[in-house]
């Protein structure tokens, strides 16, 4: 698995936990350092006081070939060392290089020749050398490695009389760095302990709403657009609270495009309906014309004998119901319709009353005033589109529910609804609902199947307006928009 | 020789204790000089630092000469010989040697008695590990630490004892080393610093019994014959009433509680009246290593 292919809950925890432990690294390095190079320093500071302080109390035994008392200043400071002071021997050598005194005299006794010494220490005194500088080092001795120092005993008017070398037993000072790195470790393991799961749930928490976004996201093209909206993590300033307002912004989107192209794919079915329909019904009544002209013509002419003639009044209402069949499916507009006023919609309450109070429903009526004056649209049309509603209205509505006609007039359009109580539509249905011959709502295992709604979509195409009709529980609204072009071009 | 002696010596120390007792009223009312300090000369020779012994003889003598009793301490019998010859302290705890050497211009005053004598032994000390060494010849070529110069037993002592078996004392040890303190010579040989040292009988006999640890991985190597012990000793021209009433009050310290302890201190039965003539083993050493070709 590659690393990028990691999710983000894992990839920012895990650097958040490789910044600490780094840090702590870094720290530590540098503090581990420190201490080595302190405790160094520490160390050649009290070598330097030390070969100071005892040079000038050696200077008078020195001088006075006093053994005894030359033993007893060396002897002082081994004698006041504390458990952890790492100072082991302390050697006096005379002018010549010989062991004047050494505070352990079995290991060097006096008058023991230079090279006698031990190794580290015969490596500080031939650094030291003529120059009788102060020398502090570490050198290589037969049981590991040592620290030594050497530092010049000088008479009052600084002849050199001897050296004064200091041995550091190297264990017990390396003991004491030892002890200070394990103080070290004790004081940044806790706190690496502690760091680091608090830096992965950090890490994880940030890395939550893009993980959140991702997988909203994939929910694009299997779920609603308002559900996966809800999965999406909060608005915010920060890069991912943007990100999330522009997906859902996207969202919204995608849902009126998915509402748009439903509008559509339904108005391009209907608009194919209605060009097949008019193709058909063009088909169909140019023979038919001439039928009912021929049937018109041997019955007022011709003679015919009583069978014939039953047998053409027979065919001749045939023929008329194809062609008011036809009629229907191809709604024609009659340029010499009348514009529409008051009485139309008078004419219109008083159609309905019968079908209303038959089935026992309430009737809303309400026409606006500016939408019930004369309004430079074909009566005709409006009130079959109309009527058609309201009867649909009536059919549909449950026993002793509710019927309601709204007519508004808006800016330039005017709008009519029609609703009625009852068992909603099925969604299915709704889709195809203005389709001629399209299933209406069942009920009492009845299906109808009509043309009303038909009618009433070619009526509104031809008026250049538009229907829509939507459903619940509530009930069915049907709500029709019109345009209302301006007086100067209504010519009756 | 420390057989026959106690009984006598015993004898005579508790007269003089006696005597001391009776005497010391009256001699307080007639002392002349009794308001003046009593200055005490001592070396860390015999007592080193031990600063509370000299306090308990303090309070003693004190109270015995009814006079302030101050102790001046010195480094080496050198500084405390020249105190006493130049008016500088009354009287001090000496070495034989030094006595014998100064013997006109100092006055005895009394002598401790030692294990029934007013006598010591000089010792060889060497480390335990050394079991070869029976005599300071055998430490030829080798490092030794005396304890002062004017020692008997710390000094004279080991060079007669080379004389005498026909060794020249220049150049026998390839180094030596003055400590100025008997208990510190001890140090030296314990510490490996010397091969050998020479001590006073009487110091290393009372630091074994005393401070065991002082003397462990040191052994006596040699035993010399015995000397006088160190005497107490003031200037000749001390009054002598004043030097009647100190040696009286030394010698009644058998007498008094606080006199016991300071005894039991000090590791010695007593002190007693002594003859210059008890130094004469010291004189012939001295004699001995006077010699031209020594």
């Amino acid at each position: 698995m590659k690393l990028a292919d990691l999710s983000y809950r894992v990839k920012i925890p895990l650097a958040i936990s490789a910044v600490i432990l780094l840090t702590e690294l870094v720290v530590t390095t540098a503090l581990v350092t420190r201490a080595f190079r302190d405790a160094r320093a520490d160390l050649e500071a009290s070598a330097r006081n030390l070969t100071t302080v005892l040079a000038r109390s050696l200077r008078d035994p020195m001088v006075r070939d006093d053994l005894w008392q030359a033993f007893e200043v060396i002897r002082t400071p081994l004698a006041a060392r504390t458990q952890d002071n790492p100072l082991q021997a302390i050697v006096v050598l005379d002018a010549q290089g010989r062991v004047f005194v050494a505070s352990d005299p079995r290991r060097l006794p006096a008058t023991s020749p230079a090279s006698a010494l031990p190794a580290a220490l015969a490596s500080v005194v031939e650094l030291a050398g003529a120059s009788g500088r102060f020398v502090f080092q570490r050198a290589q001795g037969a049981a590991g490695s040592e620290l030594a120092a050497a530092g010049p005993v000088l008479a009052e008017d600084g002849t050199p009389l001897g050296t004064v070398l200091v041995e550091f037993d190297a264990e017990r000072y390396g003991q004491r760095v030892r002890s200070t790195l394990a103080d070290l470790a004790l004081i940044s393991l806790p706190g690496l302990l502690l760091l680091i799961p608090l830096g992965w749930y950090w890490g994880k928490r940030i890395a939550e709403p893009l993980a959140g976004m991702a997988q909203a996201l994939g929910r694009v093209g299997h779920d609603a657009p308002a559900a996966i909206a809800a999965g999406l993590p909060p608005a915010s300033r920060d890069e991912i609270g943007t990100l999330a307002q522009r997906a859902r912004t996207m969202l919204d989107e995608l849902a009126r495009k998915d509402a748009l192209e439903r509008e559509v794919v339904a108005s391009e079915r209907l608009a194919a309906v209605g060009r097949v329909s008019a193709a058909i019904a063009h088909e169909i009544n140019n023979p038919l014309g001439g039928m009912l002209n021929a049937i018109d013509t041997v019955q007022r002419h011709g003679q015919p004998d009583p069978f014939t003639h039953k047998t053409l009044g027979l065919l001749g209402r045939g023929l008329q119901q194809i062609r008011t069949t036809v009629g229907a499916l191809l709604v024609e507009a009659r340029l010499d319709s009348p514009a529409l006023t008051e009485a139309d919609w008078q004419d219109l309450h008083t159609l309905i009353q019968p079908q209303v109070a038959a089935r026992g429903l309430q009737l809303h009526w309400r026409v606006a005033a500016a939408a019930g004056a004369a309004l430079p649209l074909p009566a005709h049309l409006v009130r079959q589109l109309v009527l058609n509603l309201l009867l649909n209205a009536v059919k549909a509505a449950d026993a002793g529910g509710r019927i309601a006609l709204d007519v508004t007039d808006g800016d330039g359009s005017l709008a009519i609804e029609v609703a009625n109580s009852g068992a909603p539509i099925a969604p299915e249905l709704l889709g195809r609902l203005f389709e001629p011959f399209a299933a209406a709502t069942e009920r009492d295992g009845k299906r109808a199947y009509g043309l009303g709604l038909w009618v009433c979509w070619q009526i509104v195409q031809q008026l250049r307006g538009s229907i829509s009709a939507d459903s619940s529980d509530a009930g069915t609204r049907f709500v029709v928009t019109l345009p209302v072009s301006p007086p100067a071009a209504s010519a009756a | 020789m420390s057989d026959v002696l106690p009984d006598r010596n015993r004898r005579r120390w508790l007269q003089a204790g006696a005597a001391g007792l009776l005497s010391a009223p009256l001699h307080a009312v007639a002392a002349p000089a009794a308001a003046t300090p009593l200055r005490f000369g001592t070396t860390p020779v015999f007592l080193d630092d031990q600063i509370a012994l000299l306090g308990m003889w303090q309070n003693y003598l004190e109270s015995r000469l009814q006079r302030p009793v101050s102790f001046v301490q010195r480094g080496s019998y050198r500084e405390i010989v020249d105190l006493l010859l130049g008016d500088g302290v009354d009287l001090a705890w000496l070495c034989g040697y030094p006595f014998v050497l100064y013997a006109p211009r100092l006055a005895l005053l009394a002598v401790p008695s030692y294990q029934g004598a007013p006598l010591y032994r000089s010792y060889l000390i060497v480390p335990e590990a050394d079991r070869s060494t029976v005599g300071v010849a055998d430490l030829a070529g080798r490092i030794f630490a005396y304890s002062d110069p004017l020692s008997n037993s710390g000094y004279l002592v080991p060079r007669a004892e080379l004389l005498r078996t026909g060794r020249r004392v220049e150049g026998f040890f390839r180094r030596s080393f003055f400590t100025f303190g008997h208990r510190k010579v001890v140090e030296a040989v314990q510490a490996g610093l010397a091969d050998g040292g020479a001590v006073d009988g009487y110091v290393w006999d009372t630091l074994e019994r005393q401070q065991p640890q002082a003397t462990t991985g040191v052994r006596v190597a040699w035993r010399s014959p015995t000397y006088g012990f160190p005497p107490l000793v003031a200037r000749a021209w001390l009054p002598a009433d004043e030097r009647a009433a100190i040696t009286r009050a030394l010698l009644g310290m058998p007498g008094s509680r606080r006199g016991m302890q300071l005894l039991e201190r000090l590791n010695i039965d007593g002190f007693m009246r002594a003859e210059p003539a008890l130094f004469d083993g010291i004189r012939a050493l001295v004699r001995a290593v006077d010699r031209p070709g020594a």
